[in-house]
């Protein structure tokens, strides 16, 4: 279990470490643009819809 | 003597640990990303939420890749199972945060923490 667990750490940090870099030197309209992009992604991803495992 | 197994099984998750040690070392004084990236607290409301929203979407395809590509071992389904159980928690905590943001409130830092907290959660399960 305990090397699953590190390859999903790694993952996730590298995930929150590129997310972190599409903000960086952004401008406010671009900021607003990613902000409507993402929204309108996160409106169709409910977690309801995830299936079981 | 005994051949320790390696912890990393395939080509592709050396590949990624690799790729995460390189990244981590970037961050490290005098390297290229020292001091660029912003910390959760130093962004502003909307990048906030931009950034939890991307983490979001990010792990909500991963989730559905996975199921996808088909699970192979119990271990790898608790993790998915866990996972299911946070993003339906943080959900609609991020869609309270947008709407905080969309009428130009100021969300509570202690709400912000909390969604910060559980977004975090799935990278320690």
């Amino acid at each position: 279990m305990h090397d699953v667990l590190i390859i999903e750490a790694a993952k996730m940090a590298l995930q929150i470490f590129f997310t972190s870099m599409k903000i960086v030197g952004k401008t406010t309209e671009e900021i607003e643009e990613l902000y409507q992009k993402e929204k309108q992604a996160f409106e169709l991803n409910q977690p309801e819809n995830l299936p079981d495992v | 003597m005994e051949r320790r197994e390696n912890i990393f099984k395939s080509d592709s998750e050396k590949l990624l640990m690799l790729v995460f040690i390189i990244v981590m070392s970037l961050m490290l004084p005098g390297c290229p990303f020292e001091g660029k990236l912003k910390s959760f607290n130093d962004m502003t409301p909307k990048e906030k939420a931009v950034w939890m929203m991307s983490v979001y979407n990010a792990q909500y395809d991963d989730y559905l890749k996975r199921v996808k590509a088909g699970l192979k071992t119990e271990s790898e389904k608790n993790i998915l199972r866990t996972k299911k159980k946070v993003l339906t928690k943080v959900y609609p905590m991020i869609k309270m945060y947008n709407a905080y943001i969309e009428t130009g409130s100021l969300p509570e830092k202690e709400t912000e923490d909390l969604i910060f907290d559980l977004i975090n959660q799935i990278v320690t399960m």
